[in-house]
């Protein structure tokens, strides 16, 4: 009898014991639960410049620009005459354009927390941060002396109408060549996977070319197809009598590899 | 049993799930880079890899298929051209088999000329010279247009860096059409990704642009293209899910297994 007394003792002491354990482990894991930190993104304000320019800084960024806008004025140059004045205010102008955008970044660079920041903050912030960025992205991948800026219209107030018309049929000349280079490199991928006949080459090219409006120029960052294929979805119906029934599911096929795109 | 010697048996069954833990991280240590090696084995590998009977397969395939198109060959012709091709596909299996072992793999000729070649030796025997001619007319064409189109996107990378006139971007083409970085581009692949576009070498370079655009082209960032020819058979690219007709339905060429396996 003493001896099932002893057993219930000590086995009564070791589930006190057990409990005490597992009183003493429990609150102990919530602790460390607690005291782990929470993650930390680091996003420095170098990564959201790269983020807008495609991977350069703003100050390389600005520097691309500054080189464009010389370029642009020596563009300028060779279709008309300026006097060493004109091309100082286009110049200015230019500068202009380039401050004013730059100003306009860093004032949204501004609005935004950069460092360590905690996880589910950045979350929250990156998607707002990337959509506000989005149309300054877009407005400096297509240059920042086009239509609209003040070097377009200190051009149009500068040079006579004949000048200006000779300056705008020669950048639609370069923007026509560039966008044929374009529509052949795309036409060889095809050609590449359904090789095409003399015929059916030039039927593709000369559709598209008359058919649709030649786009901007590309910065080549990206897959280039995935900018042209949606041109030829344009013209459909035109290109599909160059190509037998068989052939026609093949260039069907080729058209879809838009839908790839990432953005 | 005592507290103390439950506080004992947890902290050894936590050493013993400790010991446990560290020996798979220990294992996984030493196993995953050795999957990780073997990938950059394969992934070495396969740049100079002999073609593999597939591709050559479909390669074949799709110039049969244009052959026939421009040739419009009987069907006894065609059954001919298609058994002969079989035949080379072969030969060529071994050819390259034998260069990897012997030659640089940027000296092997392009799987692509070797067939068309082939295949133009086929089409002058087989069918009346003006065919045969047409068809020999077709490849020059194709060959001329992949060229036109790589020079065209080398002018439009130099144009987004430098911007060049309408007759500087003529000149700019035909210069770079001559260059053997644009000949021996593989035109497919050269189009998708900006480091695969065959920029000349800063040396060609001097002879392309004006000082001005040189200045311009030199204080900018460019990719490094260095990519050899065996690319063509990475099927790594977007267009590798593109077949011509009856390529993938009945294929002529080879049956593939067998030739791998041989």
């Amino acid at each position: 009898m003493p001896t099932l007394i002893s057993i219930f003792a000590s086995q009564l002491r070791t589930l006190l014991g057990m409990l005490i354990v597992c009183m003493h482990f429990a609150p102990n894991a919530d602790a460390q639960v607690a005291a782990q930190p929470a993650r930390v993104i680091n996003y420095s304000a170098e990564n959201f410049d790269r983020l807008c320019f495609r991977n350069m800084i703003a100050t390389a960024a600005r520097a691309k620009a500054d080189r464009m806008l010389n370029a642009k004025a020596a563009m300028t140059e060779s279709s008309v005459q300026l006097t060493h004045e004109q091309k100082a205010k286009l110049l200015l102008a230019g500068e202009v354009d380039i401050q004013r955008f730059f100003a306009a970044f860093e004032q949204l660079k501004s609005q935004w927390k950069f460092g360590s920041i905690p996880q589910h903050v950045f979350s929250a912030q990156f998607p707002k941060m990337r959509s506000a960025a989005l149309p300054l992205m877009e407005r400096y991948q297509k240059g920042l002396h086009g239509e609209g800026s003040l070097y377009h219209k200190a051009k149009l107030t500068m040079l006579t109408p004949t000048d200006f018309e000779t300056t705008q049929a020669f950048n639609h000349k370069r923007k026509q060549k560039l966008y044929l280079n374009l529509i052949r490199a795309t036409v060889a991928s095809l050609d590449s996977r359904l090789p095409l006949t003399i015929e059916q080459r030039e039927a593709v090219i000369n559709t598209i070319m008359e058919n649709t409006d030649p786009m901007e120029p590309l910065d080549y960052n990206e897959p280039m197809l995935f900018a042209v294929i949606p041109r030829l979805k344009e013209v459909e119906s035109q290109l599909q009598p160059y190509f037998s029934e068989q052939e026609w599911l093949v260039v069907k096929k080729f058209m879809a590899l838009a839908e790839l795109q990432k953005r | 049993m005592t507290l103390s010697s439950h506080t004992r048996s947890l902290q050894a069954h936590s050493q013993k799930a400790l010991r446990i833990t560290t020996a798979i991280n220990l294992w996984l240590l030493v196993f995953f880079p050795c999957v990780h090696c073997n990938a950059q084995v394969r992934a070495v590998r396969g740049r100079v890899a002999v073609p593999l009977a597939t591709k050559m397969g479909e390669l074949a395939s799709r110039e049969l298929f244009f052959l026939k198109k421009v040739c419009n060959p009987s069907k006894s012709e065609y059954e001919t051209i298609t058994e002969a091709t079989r035949k080379h596909v072969k030969e060529m299996q071994d050819l390259y088999l034998e260069y990897s072992k012997t030659k640089e793999p940027k000296t092997w000729p392009r799987p692509e000329q070797l067939i068309t070649d082939h295949l133009q030796t086929l089409a002058d025997q087989t069918f009346a010279p003006q065919i045969a001619n047409a068809y020999r007319k077709e490849i020059t064409a194709r060959n001329e247009a992949n060229v036109a189109a790589v020079s065209s996107i080398v002018t439009n990378l130099i144009d987004s860096q430098v911007l060049l006139s309408p007759t500087e971007m003529d000149s700019v083409a035909s210069k770079v059409a001559a260059l053997e970085t644009t000949r021996e581009a593989t035109l497919p692949v050269a189009l998708f990704y900006r480091h695969m576009i065959p920029i000349p070498s800063p040396d060609s370079m001097s002879d392309i642009l004006t000082e001005r655009q040189l200045i311009l082209w030199k204080t900018q960032k460019h990719p490094n293209y260095n990519q050899p020819w065996v690319n063509y058979f990475n099927s790594n690219d977007f267009l590798s899910s593109i077949f011509a007709p009856g390529v993938k339905e009945e294929p002529n060429i080879p049956p593939p297994e067998k030739a791998e396996r041989k």
